[in-house]
């Protein structure tokens, strides 16, 4: 695939991606490990949240081939948690199948669940000083000159 | 003379006949599970209680051999390395809390409301890590209080560090120090079955 094409297979499948994966107990452990992984935040750092999603889309479509195309999906999908704008596409996410992975559910889930915002920081300026225009004003070609004191 | 004109059937009814009367597949629906759309065996599960008789969900993952799993994984990998021995080929069908509660026999619910009920239906009661010994069941919780591993006892090691039987996720079984694995060993709490009589666990009318 075209956007696939973009990434080194080197940078992608990690050992440490694919020891998290193989090693994980829980959708939390694979979660916290492969956020960590270089392998995710060099997918973050190529790709955009939607191509990001149409991969996870292409790769979901029909079960993983072997382990490996597994750990790929986990990556994909947990390189999402570290894009800013992954709310703006959170029904396309939602829309694509991920029972062909066993936690995909979960970790989407929590990833989405992580952007609702627990508290709001309000921030307070001073009001900004208005110019006061005084004095002539000229009119030439259409353009008005104002001249500030 | 052959076997189905010996019974007075045709070959088809000889064959459903044969089948029904020497093939276990017939009878056990686990023997005659059909590969998924895409030829990839579907997961299963199967009927697991805890000793006070309630339900532990459980999956059985088949996909993929252990050849397929091992690819995934140097050897040795960087805990074989640092003491952890490797006992087993990796294999998806059971987990960590398959091996500490359920005899290797499917992946139990790793939700700490699954191992909090099993722990306490089967009569575990918490012990210090200082007193845990051969046998007893050690719980790996995470920095959320969930439930990342378990695994069991099976001896004291160098400067008394507890050594863990385990199955690491989809991959293999090791004996490991306490520390030697992926799981975060700050919050290990370690448990004995101490409850095994019955006026322990169940509360009786005269």
């Amino acid at each position: 695939m075209e956007i696939r094409g973009r990434l080194q297979s080197k940078l992608l499948d990690t050992q440490s991606a694919k020891e998290a994966v193989l090693f994980a107990n829980t959708p939390t452990f694979l979660l916290e490990r492969l956020r960590k992984d270089t392998s995710v935040s060099y997918v973050a750092s190529i790709l955009s949240t939607e191509e990001i999603i149409d991969v996870i889309r292409e790769l979901c479509s029909s079960p993983p081939k072997e382990p490996i195309d597994v750990v790929r999906a986990y990556v994909f999908l947990v390189s999402l948690a570290l894009k800013d704008d992954v709310e703006r596409f959170k029904g396309k996410l939602e829309a694509i199948d991920l029972s062909s992975l066993q936690w995909g559910s979960q970790i989407r889930a929590k990833i989405i669940g992580e952007r609702i915002p627990t508290h709001v920081t309000e921030v307070r300026f001073a009001a900004q000083r208005v110019n006061r225009v005084s004095g002539t004003t000229s009119r030439t070609t259409g353009v008005t000159m104002n001249k500030i004191s | 003379m052959t076997n189905s004109r010996r019974l007075g059937i045709n070959l088809r009814e000889f064959v459903l006949y044969y089948e029904l009367q020497y093939c276990p597949s017939i009878d056990n629906p686990m023997l005659t599970r059909l590969l998924d759309a895409f030829g990839m065996p579907p997961n299963t599960k199967i009927v697991l209680r805890t000793r006070l008789d309630s339900e532990i969900d459980n999956i059985q993952p088949w996909a993929y051999s252990k050849l397929e799993w091992n690819r995934l994984e140097e050897e040795p990998n960087r805990f074989e390395k640092a003491g952890a021995v490797r006992t087993s080929a990796a294999c998806p069908v059971y987990n960590c809390h398959g091996l500490t509660f359920a005899s290797r026999r499917t992946q139990v619910d790793w939700s700490f409301k699954t191992v909090s009920m099993i722990l306490n239906d089967d009569g575990f009661v918490e012990i210090a890590e200082p007193a845990a010994r051969l046998g007893d069941v050690a719980i790996y919780y995470d920095k959320e209080g969930g439930v990342s591993h378990s695994g069991i006892v099976v001896k004291r090691g160098d400067l008394n560090v507890p050594i863990i039987w385990s199955k690491w996720g989809k991959g293999y079984e090791m004996v490991h120090p306490l520390g030697i694995c992926p799981y975060d060993p700050s919050n290990v709490k370690f448990y004995r079955i101490m409850k095994w009589k019955f006026e322990d666990v169940f509360s009786q009318n005269s």
